[in-house]
């Protein structure tokens, strides 16, 4: 199982390396001159060849990206914001906490919820809980954040008045609409997923095992259903916290939270490159771990999986 | 001697949007303590929707038990609740299913789903549970440290004896066994077989054993009941089965298996398809493949005749005395 991780982890090198290389590329064919525009419309053309030599932006490109990479390995210098002179790292570390800590409310809020009535939905399968749920929880993947987001901010924010309006200054009391915003997609579809699961796993024979023995249906449900089921809720719940950990654009900007997203896109806007390709690389490196994390735990939930990593390893060696 | 099972006039129905299917229709059977009762007849015919009525483990929106008892141990358990009957299943009834490939939870270590059934029905501590979990592993032939180990790493074989061992972990009353032979290969039905045979007699269990193998059921049954389209055609000993079969279902199953003192060509197949226990027939519903048949079987539902001492037949031959 370690060495299945530490393979695992170097493997991510190499994606690592190619999502630099991508974005790098992408940045540098995409129009517009990041010198000009840190110059400003106005200055000279000396003056923006100054800047341009300073960046190193004259620099053939595979010695730009050789340096970019090389900074990355040597010193975790992902370069400087062109816009603030900050050294990226810095500035993505300012709002990385925001976005996660978002994002991890968000998982844990929709995973309740999702598996609860998800759960609730496939037991009780054709009656009226049954519908009302996934009647929510396609109203949930319908809405758009920002429309649903602005909803309830003139509900409870402007009619009611219980919650703040924008920002995070209020304590524990700003998270949650930004929170319910950005976990009502997530919900829906796990709602949906355990549903679908569920109602797979409840027509085995080891279900009528379970119940010839005697066991009582809330046992049978929670013990022997709800793990078979599992697999695919937490590939979902994987995936969710990857979006979500790159930040959550629609919902940080109705709010006016400095998180991530908000931050990447002002940055492609300004043509902050730098900024964008730091940017990109930590989703990249989000992501890949997430999706490693997704990958341990399946083998705890499921032997089946678990016997197949040491298989490989063996293969492997 | 008291029956310890009597089931008396089943009769179940699967309710669909469509259409009505008349599994079971009208059966009736006792199984005496320590003995074996075979239900036998093929696929489709509602051996196991008998099975699954007694658990009352039927669909729980479209199976209906329509009418009919099932007596055991001076209950009805056609009458109990899912609650009452909770505390039967397992305990005083347990069951084999077909596949044991498939009858075992995945997730869980062998061991720990015996013992969940002992600690459920037993009331003993989880040291004392897993113990016996791995005791009865021992008995049915596996070694008791793979308690541990999960479904997927057991053979087909093994997986069946485990399904046995939880099966008898509490030595039931009755053990419903639903082709427990039928998804191994050949080698392995035997020992599982004998493996069964064997638990059984030391712990004095019933058996219902559900075939659709004659050879199975000559090794292990006291008495038998052929099925036909939910209805038991014939019902009667071992012997009345096997040497004076006078259904004419029967010995077409009979003329179906191959037998090493005759020398026979081919073998017999029952021509024709099963009846759609949708539609089933106004008269006898064997009367469209019955090489016997008259013209009254189309019309006329027979009755059971009782043509020896326990030896039941329900055939419109039997019913005129012209049975050979």
């Amino acid at each position: 199982m370690i060495r299945y991780i530490a393979k695992r982890i170097l493997m991510m090198i190499p994606v690592l390396l190619g999502v630099i290389l991508v974005v790098f590329i992408m940045n540098h064919i995409s129009d517009g001159d990041p010198a000009r525009m840190l110059a400003g419309e106005s200055a000279s053309e000396e003056a923006v060849e100054a800047i341009r030599e300073e960046l190193g932006l004259n620099d053939p490109l595979p010695v730009q990206f050789f340096n970019y990479v090389k900074g990355i390995v040597t010193e975790f210098d992902l370069g400087t914001s062109y816009q603030t002179k900050r050294p990226v790292i810095d500035e993505l570390m300012d709002r990385f906490p925001t976005t996660a800590t978002l994002a991890f409310l968000c998982m844990i809020i929709s995973a309740v919820v999702g598996i609860g009535l998800g759960i609730i939905s496939a037991v009780k399968q054709n009656t009226l809980i049954d519908h009302l749920s996934t009647g929510l929880a396609l109203f949930g993947v319908s809405m758009p954040a920002f429309w649903a987001g602005l909803m309830l901010i003139l509900l409870f924010s402007i009619y009611l008045g219980w919650l703040p309006v924008q920002g995070l200054d209020d304590g524990w009391v700003s998270w949650v609409l930004p929170t319910i915003t950005s976990s009502m997609a997530g919900m829906a579809t796990i709602t949906r997923m355990t549903r679908s699961s569920m109602l797979e796993v409840i027509c085995q024979d080891y279900i009528v095992t379970a119940r010839a023995k005697g066991l009582n249906e809330r046992v049978i449900i929670i013990k022997h259903a709800l793990k078979n089921a599992l697999i695919p809720i937490i590939t979902v719940l994987g995936i969710q916290l990857g979006i979500m950990l790159g930040g959550a654009v629609l919902t940080e900007t109705v709010f006016s939270i400095p998180g991530l997203g908000k931050y990447m896109v002002d940055s492609i806007k300004n043509r902050d490159y730098p900024v964008v390709q730091g940017g990109v690389l930590l989703l990249a490196l989000v992501f890949s771990l997430v999706n490693l994390l997704v990958d341990i735990i399946y083998a705890y939930v499921d032997p089946r999986i678990k016997s197949q990593y040491s298989r490989s390893r063996r293969h492997s060696s | 001697m008291e029956a310890l099972l009597k089931v008396e006039n089943l009769v179940v129905h699967y309710e669909t949007h469509n259409a009505v299917v008349e599994a079971v229709n009208d059966v009736s059977f006792e199984i005496m303590p320590g003995q074996t009762l075979g239900l036998v007849g093929e696929t489709g015919a509602g051996k196991t929707t008998i099975a699954l009525a007694i658990m009352s483990l039927l669909p729980k929106y479209t199976g209906h038990i329509i009418q009919g008892g099932i007596e055991f141990g001076g209950k009805d358990l056609a009458k109990l609740s899912q609650r009452e009957m909770r505390s039967i299943r397992g305990r005083d009834i347990s069951m084999i299913f077909q596949d044991p490939m498939s009858a075992l939870n995945p997730v869980m270590p062998v061991g720990e789903q015996i013992a969940e059934l002992i600690r459920l029905h037993q009331r003993v501590s989880r040291a004392e549970a897993a113990k016996r979990a791995r005791d009865i592993l021992k008995k049915v032939g596996i070694q008791p440290d793979r308690a541990g180990e999960y479904p997927h790493q057991f053979s087909g074989g093994m997986k069946q004896r485990v399904v046995i061992a939880m099966a008898l972990a509490c030595n039931p009353k009755l053990l419903i066994a639903d082709e427990p032979t039928t998804a191994l290969d050949v080698t392995i039905q035997a020992q599982v077989l004998e493996l069964i045979r064997e638990l059984k007699d030391e712990s004095g269990t019933s058996m219902l054993l559900i075939t659709h193998d004659l050879g199975v059921v000559a090794e292990t049954c006291d008495t038998v009941a052929v099925i036909y389209a939910g209805e038991i055609v014939e019902l009667g000993t071992l012997e009345d089965i096997f040497d004076h079969a006078a259904h004419p279902y029967t010995q077409c199953l009979f003329a179906t298996i191959p037998s090493l003192d005759k020398d026979v060509e081919r073998l017999q197949p029952i021509t024709g398809p099963a009846v759609n226990a949708a539609d089933l027939p106004e008269g006898c519903s064997f009367c469209e493949r019955c090489p016997k048949a008259l013209e009254l079987c189309r019309t006329h539902d027979p009755h059971r005749v009782e043509v020896s001492s326990g030896h039941i037949v329900k055939c419109v031959l039997a019913e005129q005395g012209l049975l050979d």
